[in-house]
């Protein structure tokens, strides 16, 4: 087995059982950690599947942003005198009845799908591509929804801002 | 062939209508408004009816000459069947109009004094009212359904007259005696009015006139033929129907004229006042049988007038022996009433059309002054009373010597008695002799075993006489008696003569029973009201028509006139010698007077009971009656009750079945629905639990269902 | 590295997303679904682009992905911020202002 492989399945593994780990546990800031580690195991895969791009972004964005974030918005929710920040869990069965049936019909499908004797797949050029010609194609082709997405962050930021903005203060602005 | 449609077609307008409506709205204006005039109340009513008078007597002069007016119109229809009202204004109903009015007002003014002390005036003045209102619509209408319409009413204000002091037991018993056996007698009338009708299918007297004049008797059957709207009315019925008719009527005639059988009511109405007595069951109503029997004279048959002419008789002698020893004045008064309308009856039965009217008239005048004398004895008499002196103010026991105090009430009630005795000079001595000359002609011609109405009628005349002057020797000669019955440490107030309001009607009624009133004559047929008045021929088919008098040879009356003349003065005279005899004052007989309380002797006992016809009544028809009733009764009680009961019970039982069924089964079905809705309605309001995570759970497992379905 | 086995384990990584999405109270923890769901469709966007080297569709889209969920995160934390001064608690079992 090529060093390559083990390495794809070690972030494999990670990922997977990452992900289990914040299905499993009841904390909240456990979910959160366990969150950083699936994120990391899948940026390792984009970095296998040679997208190192996404995978730098992916980092960047959910481990050093987003999760931050949960973070701060776990405090800000939770009663720090609490010893543990824990949810309630409820809908057991029917979460996993649904989560387990609907994993099964999407395996299902793949299998199905036999994505392998795919003409597109099978004539699918062999060299990884580079950071470089994504650079190129995302100021060129994509350069539009580049911008829209831009504002769209932009808007959402200072949505965000607004929304959990001072009520009083609103209020008082209102007076 | 004759069409009834004209007989009985609308006549064309008369003012007269006019005249006839004011004769009857008066009386009624007064039986309406008397009630709210408490204190003029009497001169009201007094006043209206002199008005009436005055048009009566207008319209006599008016029409006396001419035949007879009759207006005629339609009542109503029901479908092709035509009723219609008519009036009829000839001679018989002028002379009835102005004798009913006149001793109509006369009694009004009476009763002014004689009813001063009532209280209940207001009411009193409007029953006369209204009874004066009634009798002139019997003698008005010329139609046999207004006339037992008005016969009817007649007999109701009789018997609210008869009952005015209905605080007393007896009055109010005799009103009710009077009304059931009225009642009995116009059973036979409504017979009578069903088979004329079915016969002819009008009321109206004219239109069965002259349908009777134009039916003939074929094969023993009555037929009668003519044209209703057009059509050919043929119906026939056996002949015996065409008597049964007659008879039938003449019941009405027997119940309100107080013929026997039914005659026992008349003597009790005398606890009505006595002014009553004297208007209604001494000159007017009860003459209103008589003047009925006239109407439909000329349809009688000769069975029929057979049966009429034998009551007639009976009655007569009947009420006149009960008359002769009763203690009572108003009592004599009153068989004495009995009879001679029996009298009239029977003058009707022989044929004696003329003769029975002009007694009708006659009769009610001195009748009524007899009445209003006795009324103002008894008035007088009542003054005496007071709380230490009770006595009976209507005893003869009690009266005696009373010419000394009473003078004017003397001479009356001694004219109107030569009257009643049939004395000549005196108008009841023409009519009493027609009718007993018209009795003896046609029992001549009839022969056989009806001799026996002779003999009665010729034996009356010799009790009328008797009982007339045993009243008068009792009341006016001798001593009075009153002071020696009263407690020794009592003192009577004076007795004094009536006050003018009781002389004035006297007096006039006494004038009126003169004979000189009818003409300066013996004989009837002289007189003016046999010039106005003739016997009448018969209609029925010949076969069963009577013979009339007028047809019969003048010699036959020429020759039996003087002997019934020479016989009936006779037999009153000796009538009257009798009385002097037994009741003159130190007779025998009169000083044993005031001992009895009943009559000695079988004859005696028979006449005070009359004839135990009472006790007949009580002890066999009332008790058969009672036993039937009875039986009735438990019939009604537990079969007829019994069933209703049954109907009632399974009514209830299916009641709660179909209650049962509605409480359980359809509200149940309600419910259900109700309920079922309701959950369906939790159920759906349950999935909106307002989680967001089930929303999705819900959404993804529809997901998941449509994925099955699209892939496998 | 066989695409299959990473298809299936972004089938697995939305699975699990939607179960913790499902089954937890607490709002934050939701949001971790969310982006385990968000990351697994990701996954597969890169996966596919790998047999697309010239137009780099799938690794543009995850990148925009990327982008959305970040704005995403920052709104709905802002919400839940608000929701639970509103609250005074962050448990979504009591916020059902929409219960019928």
């Amino acid at each position: 087995m090529p060093i390559e492989n083990i390495i794809f399945y070690a972030f494999l593994g990670l990922t997977g059982l990452s992900a289990l780990f914040i299905l499993l546990s009841k904390n909240i800031l456990y979910s959160a950690f366990a969150l950083i580690a699936t994120f990391i195991g899948m940026a390792g895969i984009f970095v296998l599947l040679g997208a190192e791009f996404v995978a730098i972004t992916q980092i960047l964005v959910y481990v050093g942003g987003i999760l931050i974030l949960m973070v701060f918005g776990i405090m800000l929710t939770n009663r720090l005198s609490q010893a543990k920040v824990e949810t309630e869990v409820y809908n057991k069965f029917f979460g996993i009845l649904i989560s387990v049936g609907l994993f099964y019909i999407l395996a299902k499908a793949i299998e199905m799908a036999d994505f392998a004797n795919m003409g597109w797949m099978k004539n699918a050029p062999s060299s990884p591509s580079s950071v470089r010609d994504l650079g190129m194609k995302i100021m060129t082709d994509y350069v539009l929804v580049f911008e829209v997405i831009g504002i769209l962050l932009l808007l959402a930021l200072i949505g965000a801002v607004r929304i959990a903005g001072n009520t009083r203060e609103e209020g008082a602005d209102a007076a | 062939m004759i069409d009834l449609n004209d007989i009985i077609s609308t006549t064309e307008f008369n003012p007269l209508i006019y005249w006839i409506i004011a004769l009857m709205a008066i009386p009624l204006l007064s039986f309406f408004t008397t009630t709210f005039l408490k204190k003029i109340a009497p001169i009201w009513g007094t006043l209206l009816l002199g008005v009436n008078l005055s048009i009566s007597i207008y319209l006599a002069s008016q029409y006396w000459d001419t035949t007879g007016v009759s207006i005629r119109g339609n009542w109503f229809s029901i479908g092709d069947t035509q009723l219609t009202y008519s009036f009829l204004i000839d001679q018989l109903a002028l002379i009835m109009l102005v004798v009913v009015n006149f001793i109509s007002v006369l009694v009004h003014f009476f009763s002014m004094e004689y009813m001063r002390h009532d209280e209940n005036k207001p009411r009193y003045f409007g029953l006369l009212g209204l009874f004066t209102f009634s009798m002139l619509g019997i003698i008005l209408f010329y139609d046999l359904l207004f006339i037992f319409i008005f016969w009817e009413l007649v007999g109701l204000s009789s018997f609210l007259l008869i009952g005015f002091w209905f605080e007393k037991k007896s009055a109010s018993l005799a009103a009710n005696k009077a009304f059931i056996m009225n009642r009995i007698g116009d059973l036979g009338f409504i017979t009578g009015l069903m088979i004329l009708y079915s016969q002819f299918q009008t009321f109206d007297l004219e239109g069965i006139k002259s349908l009777t004049v134009l039916s003939s008797i074929e094969d023993g059957n009555w037929v009668a033929e003519y044209f209703k709207n057009g059509e050919l009315v043929r119906n026939g019925l056996d002949g015996r129907w065409l008597s049964a008719a007659g008879i039938a009527l003449f019941c009405g005639a027997v119940g309100k004229s107080a013929q026997f059988p039914l005659q026992v009511w008349l003597p009790d109405a005398m606890e009505g006042p006595t002014p009553v007595s004297a208007l209604i069951h001494a000159a007017t109503m009860v003459a209103a049988g008589v003047f009925m029997i006239a109407r439909i004279f000329v349809i009688l048959d000769a069975q029929a007038l057979e049966v009429v002419a034998v009551v007639g008789a009976i009655t007569a002698f009947m009420a006149a022996v009960a008359a002769f020893s009763q203690f009572d004045i108003k009592k004599v008064l009153a068989y004495s009433t009995i009879s001679q309308l029996g009298y009239m009856v029977l003058a009707m039965g022989v044929g004696a059309y003329t003769a029975g009217l002009f007694h009708l008239v006659t009769h009610a005048m001195f009748k009524a002054g007899l009445f209003l004398s006795a009324g103002t004895i008894i008035h007088q008499l009542h003054q005496l009373e007071d709380k230490d002196i009770n006595f009976d103010p209507q005893d003869m026991r009690v009266m005696g010597g009373l010419r000394k105090y009473m003078p004017v009430t003397f001479i009356c009630f001694l004219i109107c008695a030569l009257a009643l005795a049939g004395l000549p000079g005196f108008s009841g001595f023409l009519s009493k002799d027609a009718i007993l000359l018209n009795t003896a002609v046609w029992i001549d011609e009839k022969g056989g075993g009806f001799y026996f109405i002779e003999v009665l009628a010729f034996a009356t005349v010799l009790i009328t006489a008797f009982y007339t002057f045993r009243m008068i020797f009792l009341v006016f000669t001798g001593d009075f008696r009153l002071p020696k019955l009263i407690p020794a440490n009592t003192t009577l107030k004076p007795l004094q003569e009536g006050n003018i309001f009781l002389q004035l009607p006297m007096i006039l009624l006494a004038i009126g029973s003169l004979s000189v009133i009818f003409g300066f004559t013996m004989k009837a047929e002289n007189t003016w009201f046999y010039s106005l008045i003739q016997d009448p021929i018969f209609l029925v088919p010949e076969s069963y028509a009577a013979f009339n008098l007028m047809d019969l040879p003048h010699e036959w009356f020429e020759n039996l006139h003087f002997r019934v003349l020479a016989i009936s003065i006779a037999l009153a005279l000796s009538g009257v010698v009798i009385a002097y005899f037994l009741f003159r004052p130190g007779a025998k007989f009169s000083a044993s007077f005031v001992e009895q309380r009943e009559p000695i002797g079988v004859i005696a006992q028979i006449s005070f009971y009359h004839w135990y016809q009472n006790a007949l009544y009580e002890k066999i028809i009332l008790k058969f009656i009672l036993w039937k009733v009875k039986r009735i009764a438990w019939f009604d009680r537990v079969i007829l009750d019994g069933f209703i009961n049954f109907i009632a019970k399974f009514q209830v039982v299916f009641a709660h079945l179909i209650a049962w069924f509605d409480r359980n089964i359809i509200d149940g079905f309600v419910h259900l629905t109700t309920y079922t809705t309701g959950r369906v309605g939790q159920l759906t309001r349950s999935v909106q639990s307002g989680n967001v995570q089930a929303y999705i759970m819900a959404a993804l497992a529809f997901l998941i269902l449509m994925l099955i379905w699209l892939l496998f | 590295m066989p695409l299959n086995t990473i298809l299936l384990l972004g089938a697995a990584l939305f699975c699990v997303g939607l179960a913790v999405v499902v089954t937890r109270k607490n709002a934050i923890a939701v949001l971790i679904g969310i982006e385990l769901m968000l990351n697994a469709a990701n996954l597969n966007l890169v996966a596919f682009s790998r047999f697309d080297a010239v137009e780099f569709q799938g690794q543009i889209f995850a990148l925009f992905v990327i982008t959305v969920a970040a704005a995403e995160a920052a709104v709905a934390l802002a919400i839940v911020i608000k929701v639970y001064q509103h609250f005074q608690t962050a448990n979504l079992d009591k916020i059902n202002e929409l219960k019928g």
